[in-house]
């Protein structure tokens, strides 16, 4: 008895703490209160939408109530763990909302679950699919094409750097010319090495994690393929793998782990002048480094960008009226609105219409003036879809494990890949992913 | 005494008829449900359900599959499992022999503290109550690599800096060193009670006879601590066997599933840990349900020893 009532008391406690960490975590740059009632007649239909703590602005919630006088939308913010308190009211049956927000993380895990979800595809998804990206809205769509969701926003990644520390060091420091300068990882690694031979003790990269992320994402492909089939093994990832020891072995890579205090410390000293990121790092660095303001630039890193993030709006299935649910998401998510968005807190937009758009092709001030829109358009343009199992995190996990040994420990690199093909074909198996 | 079978009841509570009885326990058993409900509706019922999907194979929503034993099969051939068994038993031996001795060294000091007593009895009890959650954050930059009090101290005293939390033992140290902080003032304050409750003629007695503090702490004061210390690590080891936000807040920064929790060659995934990420974070309820049994079996294991040894105190003494 005491066990568990002292697991329950320890389980109560796990659930504050995730609050807590997930509250830190959440993007930087929030967030309107907690919830916002938008204006509307009494007899007006009122409409809910769950959304997390960065949740939409007030511009376009506004937006919303004088376009749908009919409506009145109440946007309520789910803190903590977002999944697993949709998965618990998905369970319970009751008190579901109109509409939900489904992380980009977690929209894998739910197509295998899309009778959840109302098949947007019968109540007119057709008609805006070209609105969008299309690999974007892929994420969304499940085997037998249906559609759970429409795109909020993207993360295609990009370079972020401080343009007067390159230029000290004597680097190229114009957003062009150095994307021109780094179009392979060789030409980037050695711009590290001599960045740190001119600056001791200033790292290009962050750590040999992030680096191999980005780069398998860029082979197109992941751990698992679309026939449930392991392939974590095979020569895409382990030429990322190679890459990323390539780039630790260099000595340009800092070891640092993100969201720490070092790492945000070793940002706003300019000993990590550099960056991958999605649009929204944006946020974190303003956070993190204020008092670099100006000083950063973007471009395009090695190789083609990836996306890191972008989450979408859904139906559940059993809520009251889906034609006005997806009426109301249709708006929420046209390319004006997700400009609004873009200009609120640097969710990129998924519409390449609202590129052009005056709120998004602005000059950002943190980044010295550069119009950023540019870059990460561009990138938009050049992510190549990228097919997510509901256990990839499962089965990738050993290799970040193993490729942390190698950094923090030395461990040696074959036999790190080695270890790390053998755990993840283990947990394959057991997850139901067919091993070759 | 004949005629007499076992002793009459004092209240006459067996003379009364059914009906009567229930009326009047009916208050008690009324006084007592709220525990009951609680632990039915908390406690047993979540125990009894996760008993049932450690033998499924659940994503936590849609539909649950039945595969009998296949889990705990797995369990037993899981390296990672007994890996946070090993990591779980090295954190409460790092955890419990310092918050031990320095909970004695306190409780001594309190002990023989005249002013200000009760100020310093609620200042170490503050580390107990403060959420873990906030210390945890708070731990991580003690500890962290470049600016760290940690790097500081070891600065000091000639070293290099150590990049504490990418460090397989550093994780380790980092981790009991909270363990340490929270718990050292709540159990100097037991000890405290432990040593308040020793006769003070006894002391008087040594002292007449010659005995120098040393002998003075291990002949009397450390024998007649025994109950207490091991009441103490009887806590410790069930809650060092379920330690979980620790961990948790200090290593959550990279990892993606559970193959990469605890950090740096998964060195703070303990046991509970292991069990969250594998249900929560994977969404693999059902083997996540097998490994919390796991732990259940493991801290009956412990209890039991613990059970055993305070009980051949006894017997001894009498």
């Amino acid at each position: 008895m005491n066990v568990s009532r002292r697991s329950l008391i320890r389980g109560g406690a796990a659930g504050l703490g995730l609050l807590g960490v997930g509250g830190l975590a959440a993007c930087s740059s929030a967030a309107p209160g907690t919830v916002t009632p938008t204006g509307g007649t009494g007899d007006a239909a009122s409409m809910v939408l769950w959304t997390w703590p960065e949740g939409f602005g007030k511009k376009v919630l506004e937006a919303v109530s004088s376009e749908f006088p009919k409506y009145s939308l109440r946007q309520d913010v789910i803190g903590g763990d977002f999944k697993q308190k949709l998965t618990t009211t998905f369970t319970a049956k009751s008190g579901l909302p109109d509409i939900s927000g489904v992380k980009g993380e977690d929209i894998a895990f739910f197509r295998n679950q899309a009778k959840y979800f109302v098949d947007l595809n019968t109540i007119g998804a057709e008609d805006i699919k070209s609105t969008y990206l299309d690999w974007k809205w892929a994420q969304a769509t499940t085997t037998d094409g249906k559609q759970l969701g429409i795109p909020i926003d993207i993360g295609p990644t990009a370079l972020f750097y401080r343009f007067d520390v390159f230029e000290e060091a004597g680097l190229p420091f114009d957003p062009k010319e150095l994307a021109a300068a780094i179009r392979s990882w060789d030409e980037f690694f050695a711009l590290g090495q001599e960045l740190i031979a001119k600056k001791p003790g200033t790292f290009l990269v962050r750590n040999t994690g992030g680096l191999f992320e980005t780069v398998w994402k860029q082979s197109g492909k992941g751990f698992i393929n679309e026939d449930d089939v392991f392939i974590g093994g095979e020569d895409h990832i382990r030429e990322a793998w190679d890459t990323a020891v390539k780039g630790l072995k260099a000595g340009i890579v800092s070891t640092l782990e993100s969201n720490t205090a070092d790492a945000a410390a070793a940002v706003n000293e300019g000993k990590l002048p550099a960056d991958f990121g999605a649009s929204w790092h944006l946020a974190d660095l303003i956070v993190d480094a204020p008092a670099t303001a100006g000083k950063w630039h973007v471009c395009e890193h090695p190789g083609v960008a990836t996306n890191l993030g972008g989450s979408f709006l859904t139906i559940p299935e059993g809520a009251k009226d889906p034609a006005a649910s997806f009426e109301l998401i249709k708006f929420i998510l046209d390319p004006q609105n997700q400009a609004y968005e873009y200009q609120d807190k640097g969710n990129f937009p998924s519409t390449p219409a609202a590129f052009e758009m005056s709120e998004v092709a602005g000059p950002v001030d943190f980044l010295g003036g550069q119009v950023a829109a540019e870059v990460f358009g561009n990138a938009a343009k050049t992510v190549r879809p990228l097919y997510e199992n509901a256990n990839e995190n499962t089965v990738n996990a050993p290799f970040y494990a193993e490729i942390d040994l190698v950094e923090a420990s030395g461990k040696d690199p074959n036999k790190a890949w080695d270890d790390a093909v053998k755990a993840a074909t283990r947990l394959a198996k057991q997850v139901g992913v067919t091993v070759k | 005494m004949s005629g007499h079978k076992g002793p009459q009841p004092v209240d006459g509570f067996r003379s009364l008829s059914t009906s009567q009885r229930m009326k009047r326990s009916l208050p008690l058993y009324g006084a007592l449900s709220p525990y009951f409900f609680f632990f039915l509706v908390f406690g047993a019922m979540p125990m009894i359900f996760t008993l049932a999907l450690a033998f499924t194979n659940w994503s936590g929503l849609g539909d649950i599959e039945f595969i009998g034993f296949e889990n705990f099969g797995y369990l037993f051939s899981d390296p990672l499992f007994f890996k946070s068994l090993l990591n779980t038993l090295i954190l409460w031996f790092m955890g419990t022999i310092p918050t031990l001795t320095l909970a004695t060294i306190l409780a001594l000091m309190l002990n023989s503290t005249m002013r200000f007593s009760t100020t310093y009895r609620v200042i170490y009890l503050i580390p107990n109550v403060t959420s873990l959650v906030a210390m945890g954050i708070l731990f991580s930059s003690l500890f962290s690599s470049q600016f760290g009090i940690a790097n500081a101290l070891i600065n000091l005293l000639g070293f290099d800096n150590i990049a504490w939390l990418q460090n397989e033992w550093g994780i380790k140290v980092a981790i009991s060193a909270l363990t340490t902080w929270s718990f050292v003032g709540y159990n100097a304050l037991l000890i405290l009670a432990g040593l308040q409750a020793i006769d003070k003629g006894q002391y008087e007695s040594a002292a007449l006879d010659g005995a120098n503090g040393f002998q003075t702490f291990f002949r009397i004061t450390l024998p007649q601590l025994r109950p207490i210390v091991f009441f103490i690590t009887l806590l410790s080891t069930i809650g060092s066997l379920q330690s979980f936000t620790e961990a948790q807040v200090l290593t959550s920064s990279l990892s993606s599933g559970a193959a990469s929790a605890g950090g740096v060659g998964n060195s703070g995934l303990t046991m509970v840990l292991y069990f969250y990420s594998v249900a929560f974070q994977e969404n693999r309820y059902g083997y996540g349900a097998t490994i919390a049994w796991g732990v259940f079996v493991v801290v009956m294991f412990f209890s039991a020893i613990n059970w055993i040894v305070t009980r051949e105190k006894k017997e001894k003494k009498s």
